[in-house]
């Protein structure tokens, strides 16, 4: 089997291969489609916000009272809880792509491939580091929340083991995703990628 | 870009589709390997090319253009189905069955259909960019074009091209049986 031959055993025509398409029913689809992924996309947004903004104004109300009642150390955890809520969706924010999806698509497959790897980089590293930008500061933050709220020992106890149960638990499974999911993507782009380097 | 921001050419837009539905279906066939899966990526296809088509300014010629969208959707969608594989997650959706219609095709030759539906399961042993780069040789393109598609230098589309053809024909003539759909 030659070159001719192969090209022209894959021009074959196929029952297989032999369709129509209902032009109008597509673009229909097509329209309906865009109009989803715009309502997506906004719905997503409003969701992050308004759960950011729950958290933020719940614990700002509450350190405010706790202020007000000459309880420095409530206002001390909310304060850093309302920061942290803050400080998170910044990062969210900063981690969301830039480039629109007509301009990645045009790209070139080596293009698109290191693109890929790069967002895949980017995630890695934010889940890495998401001790230090999610756990932490609300962990600590809660954990001085219950401190200054009037719990007994043992409440306190519970409460505290809680937040620090939930913190490891979290942390855990962000660590999972790296590994189970991350680090063989990106292991594939690379491969990916030096096959399109190496001659 | 919402859908108010979007003004297309829906004539343009179809005919397309129309020129390349061949091409397209032919690589979904590569990058998805069951009838609703094919189906879908097609889908996916057409999506991404409505949404880029409005951006698109001449700078290459279309077909290449569409070839970039199509192959970095396939790369994609494959990446997609392996990470669905993994978690468990679903079945593909059955989004374009009443897009595609089967038509009876009273001419067959059954033994080069055999060996049509051969070659496709070779090229999918291949690895996901000698996919890429076979698929294109094979749909006729120039190594320029190639190049400028892959993001490869010419020469090395040549190097490329006689390396993944032999591996190709080594798969096909092999007397193992091959992973059918």
């Amino acid at each position: 089997m030659n070159d001719k031959d192969l090209q022209d055993l894959w021009n074959t025509p196929s029952p297989n291969d032999d369709f129509i398409i209902q032009h109008e029913k597509l673009i229909q689809n097509m329209k309906a489609k865009m109009n989803q992924f715009d309502k997506d996309i906004k719905r997503r947004n409003l969701r992050e916000t308004i759960a950011a903004l729950i958290v933020f104004v719940a614990f700002a109300v509450f350190g405010g009272f706790g202020l007000y009642d000459g309880n420095y150390l409530l206002g001390f955890a909310c304060t850093i809880i309302c920061f942290g809520c803050v400080f998170i969706v910044y990062k969210f924010v900063n981690a969301q792509v830039t480039i629109s999806d007509e301009e990645v698509y045009t790209m070139s497959n080596k293009e698109y491939l290191s693109y890929e790897l790069k967002k895949v980089n980017e995630q890695i590293r934010i889940l890495k580091s998401v001790f230090w930008w999610y756990i932490l500061p609300i962990a600590v933050g809660l954990c001085l929340f219950f401190f200054a709220m009037p719990y007994n020992t043992t409440s306190l106890i519970i409460h505290i083991a809680l937040v620090l149960a939930v913190s490891v638990g979290l942390y855990i499974l962000n660590q999972k995703a790296v590994k189970k999911d991350l680090i063989p993507l990106k292991n594939d782009l690379e491969e990916q990628i030096a096959n399109l380097s190496n001659a | 870009m919402s859908q108010e921001q979007h003004n297309i050419d829906e004539q343009a837009f179809a005919q397309l589709i129309q020129n390349n539905q061949q091409r397209i279906w032919r690589l979904c066939r590569i990058y998805a390997y069951t009838h609703p899966d094919q189906q879908d990526l097609f889908q996916d296809i057409c999506f991404q090319v409505w949404r880029a088509l409005a951006n698109f300014k001449g700078n290459s010629h279309i077909n290449t253009w569409l070839y970039r969208i199509a192959l970095n959707v396939g790369m994609r969608y494959q990446q997609k189905k392996l990470k669905q594989k993994k978690k468990q997650v679903g079945q593909a959706e059955d989004l374009l069955k009443w897009e595609v219609t089967k038509l009876p095709n009273a001419d067959v030759d059954l033994e080069q259909q055999e060996r049509k539906e051969r070659l496709y399961v070779a090229i999918r042993q291949l690895k996901e960019t000698e996919r890429a780069i076979i698929m294109l040789h094979l749909e006729e393109l120039s190594y320029d074009e190639i190049a400028s598609i892959t993001g490869l230098s010419k020469s090395n589309v040549g190097v490329k091209i006689n390396r993944i053809k032999k591996r190709l024909f080594d798969l096909l003539t092999t007397n193992k049986p091959l992973y059918h759909e």
